[in-house]
């Protein structure tokens, strides 16, 4: 399915733009290898340290953990390791 | 000499800080020969002798011996002969020079060390030609 | 008493205002090894100074200004000083963080602690020039704004570092805050305090120098630290580029950005607010605070339309959610133009665009009449949230009553409203809402000084958690994480850095920049200065309670615990309170009430005779 990808503040600078669309299975194992693969950012070696990736505002972590799928409609955003404002 | 890109400053004032630091062992950002002027809301400018090849304050100085170069071919403050006129610093093409206890200050680089360029957070502030 | 310690200006300032009295002493050895400076100097003093009971605006009342032993080095961020006092918004513990460049020309003239008595007969301003302090007459600077006020004493005191008030702290008015140089002492009503003493400002000049204990290793502990702040993708990624709204796509992605007073899910225009809008429309250059390389601070122009022409510095994250989405605007040109207001009247501008998104709801709701308040006062209208700051900050028709918070406005206009006053212990609830990170419920509910997001920030832990050990809306681990940050945030308000250097650095090497510079043996273990961060967090607890405050005094907003979250990534959750606060206490050592048992002040080694048993 085709989703829209939002990149946060300044990710947004390292891959060029603030949103764009990708092609994702309902598999969240597989998101991250599709946003490298489609967008050219190395997410995996980063997510957890330098960014982190949200789906419907929750971290793809999380939904890995609790076996949840990808569906249509979801949001997902890419945000760099923040602290607070 | 000590080059200064003003779009680049911040106005962190580090390198007050490290030039009294480096200079005098001691943390005080007055004393120091390089000195932050702001502008808020905008950054402002600094302060600081560029060893310039003019030596303006050299020709403006109405005593003798308060300036001269020096052996490194720096421009150089004799205190005892300095009567506090800042002529030196009116006359200066670059600006106003800092002051301390109303004597004029004369950045010399840290001899080569240029403190200030090794902690400036921004490379606002550089090695210029010598 | 012997020599000065390494890192500290030396010395405490006493002005008493009532009899016209300074008195510049020695800075005790013993102080410092227990409390460290800033935040943990103030809760000793006051604790042990102020009776409770005290009106916070009579002369009883003191205000300290504390800075840290790193505040004015070479440490990275080391911009920050602390304002303290009871505050006269919420009648208990206030202490106020402030960065920019005002703290360290204090430390330079030598002073670590200004504690402020009594009240001046006529209006004055304190000058500083290291040992040479005076008390002079400000009739003729009375009334101006905080932009004349420094502009003026600049001029009359070159060189020198002005904290001011306003109008509005000279009208005691309760969210009035102290304007440093551009940044502020913001919260909970210190500039009303300075106003009910007569003293319009502090005008500081400081030529002498720090010493510093062993030069090569804090010179080396320094340098790393700034290397360390340099790897980050926050310190060296996201914030200097777009300021302190570098959060706010995640934020309210994640369903944490309080939209319409907490209550609504959307509004016109919302799409254009975020850090990308801000940083293509408003951003004209950055700033950074003293000895800062983050950068955080920006400053703004509004280039085209109905406020064309605007200037200021910001606007923060804090002040484009309370009059953006708080308010249901998305007129960037009136954001910058309120926040620029509120810097001038001299207010706490979370708190005014807090309260003016709830006067909106009220309105909205009819719970109070339009000509009670002049004008139409809907969520959106920019207009109305302009002449609402004006209102608010001259004491005029509405204003008068917003002006004294939002937790008495509610009590005034009534209607059911009290359960949308968005407050804890009376001090308005800044730009996250907790039903989306119920841990920040917590830290609202907990935190010493009212409802506020710095005692305890969880809200990235509990978003972006790598390690998916946290759930941002459930209770486990919450209790645990927030009195964890209490206590080392405790620490970070009181050695005088920036709450964003944390990021980038961990405890050991704050807790090497510290040791270095002081050579002060305590200082070199973390676990010491951890439990002098609980110490701390425990004392200002004990101010409050007191004054009276207990369990029912940790609560959240109706609101909150009662309705479910608008915001879909929130999954209608609401905040469970009651299971972290029981957590919470047990973890603390304190009663069910909330108390400090006497085996835990035996503990921390506090003398606080009423709660012993």
């Amino acid at each position: 399915m085709n989703l829209k990808i939002n990149f946060s503040a300044g990710i947004s600078d390292e891959v060029g733009m603030r949103e764009t669309v990708i092609t994702v299975s309902s598999n969240p194992n597989d998101l991250l290898k599709c946003i490298e693969e489609q967008i050219g950012f190395p997410v995996r070696s980063k997510v957890g340290t330098r960014c982190m990736v949200l789906v419907n505002g929750r971290s793809i972590k999380k939904l890995i953990q609790e076996g949840a799928t990808i569906q249509e409609g979801d949001s997902i955003m890419v945000v760099p390791y923040l602290s607070g404002g | 000499m000590l080059k200064y890109d003003k779009e680049l400053c911040t106005g962190c004032r580090l390198c007050e800080v490290i030039c009294s630091f480096n200079r005098f062992q001691i943390i005080a950002p007055r004393q120091s020969f390089i000195q932050y002027v702001d502008n808020w809301p905008q950054v402002g400018f600094i302060d600081f002798c560029r060893q310039c090849k003019g030596q303006k304050c050299i020709e403006a100085c109405p005593q003798e011996d308060a300036l001269f170069v020096n052996e490194h071919s720096m421009v150089e403050l004799n205190h005892a002969a300095c009567t506090k006129c800042l002529e030196c610093s009116e006359l200066c093409p670059f600006g106003e020079l800092p002051v301390n206890g109303g004597y004029p200050l004369f950045c010399d680089t840290c001899l080569g060390e240029y403190s200030c360029v090794k902690w400036c957070p921004t490379r606002a502030l550089s090695r210029g030609d010598e | 008493m012997g020599e000065k310690i390494p890192g500290y200006g030396g010395y405490i300032l006493e002005v008493d205002l009532s009899e016209g009295n300074i008195n510049r002493q020695p800075l005790d050895e013993e102080l410092i090894k227990e409390y460290i400076g800033g935040k943990g100097f103030a809760s000793k003093i006051l604790y042990d100074e102020l009776p409770s009971g005290i009106e916070p605006l009579s002369s009883d009342n003191m205000i300290l200004f504390a800075n840290g032993p790193l505040t004015g080095t070479l440490a990275p961020t080391s911009a920050r000083s602390v304002l303290s006092t009871k505050s006269p918004l919420t009648g208990i513990w206030l202490d106020s963080n402030c960065g920019g460049s005002f703290g360290p020309e204090l430390k330079f003239a030598g002073i670590d602690l200004l504690k402020i008595k009594g009240k001046a007969k006529t209006p004055k301003y304190l000058l500083i020039e290291d040992s040479d302090i005076t008390l002079i007459d400000a009739d003729d600077i009375w009334g101006f704004d905080t932009f004349k006020t420094k502009e003026f004493l600049h001029q009359r005191h070159p060189g020198t570092k002005v904290a001011c008030i306003g109008p509005s702290g000279e009208k005691m008015i309760p969210l009035a805050c102290v304007q440093a140089e551009g940044r502020s002492y913001g919260r909970g009503g210190g500039g009303a305090v300075l106003g009910s003493k007569n003293l319009k400002a502090i005008v500081v000049k400081g030529n002498e120098g720090i010493s510093v204990y062993d030069h090569n290793a804090f010179v080396n502990s320094c340098r790393e630290a700034f290397g360390e702040l340099m790897l980050s993708s926050d310190s060296n990624g996201s914030r200097p580029i777009y300021g302190t709204s570098c959060i706010y796509s995640f934020i309210q992605e994640a369903g944490v950005l309080p939209i319409q007073n907490f209550k609504g899910s959307a509004f016109p225009g919302m799409e254009r607010i975020n850090e990308h809008s801000l940083l293509e429309n408003l951003y004209e250059g950055n700033r950074a605070c003293f000895a800062c390389p983050i950068i955080c601070s920006k400053h703004s122009l509004v280039k085209g339309g109905k406020y064309k022409g605007v200037i200021g510095e910001g606007p923060e994250y804090e002040n484009v959610w309370s009059f953006g989405p708080q308010c249901g605007n998305s007129n960037l040109g009136s954001i910058l133009k309120a926040e620029y207001l509120c810097d001038y009247y001299g207010l706490d501008a979370i708190s005014t665009g807090n309260v003016i998104g709830f006067l909106m709801e009220c309105y909205e709701k009819k719970l109070i009449p339009e000509t009670e308040i002049g004008f139409n006062a809907s969520f959106g209208n920019d207009e109305a949230i302009i002449k609402l700051v004006q209102m608010i900050s001259k004491k005029e028709g509405i204003g008068e009553l917003l002006g004294k918070g939002v937790a008495k406005a509610a009590k005034e206009i009534k209607g059911g409203s009290e359960q949308f006053a968005m407050h804890v212990k009376g001090l308005e609830l800044p730009a996250y809402d907790p039903r989306g990170a119920v841990g920040m419920g917590l830290a609202y509910a907990t935190s010493d000084r009212g409802a506020c997001h710095l005692r305890a920030y969880t809200v990235s832990s509990e978003i972006l958690d790598s390690t998916a050990r946290l759930d941002p809306l459930t209770a486990e681990y919450k209790a645990e994480l927030v009195k964890i940050e209490q206590d080392w945030f405790s620490i970070l308000d009181s050695i005088g850095i920036c709450i964003f250097a944390n990021f980038g650095l961990n405890q050991n090497q704050l807790t090497k920049l510290l040791h270095t510079l002081t050579g002060i043996k305590e200082f070199s273990s973390l676990v010491k200065l951890l439990t002098i961060g609980e110490k701390i967090y425990n004392l200002t607890r004990l101010f409050n309670c007191r004054e009276g405050l207990k369990r029912d005094s940790d609560m959240l907003p109706y609101r909150l615990i009662e309705e479910e979250s608008p915001h879909i990534s929130a999954r209608n959750n609401t905040v469970p309170l009651d299971e972290m606060l029981n957590e919470y206490y047990f973890i603390r050592g304190w009663n069910k009430e909330g108390i400090p048992t006497s085996e835990k002040i035996n503990e921390l080694g506090l003398k606080c005779h009423e709660f012993e048993n």
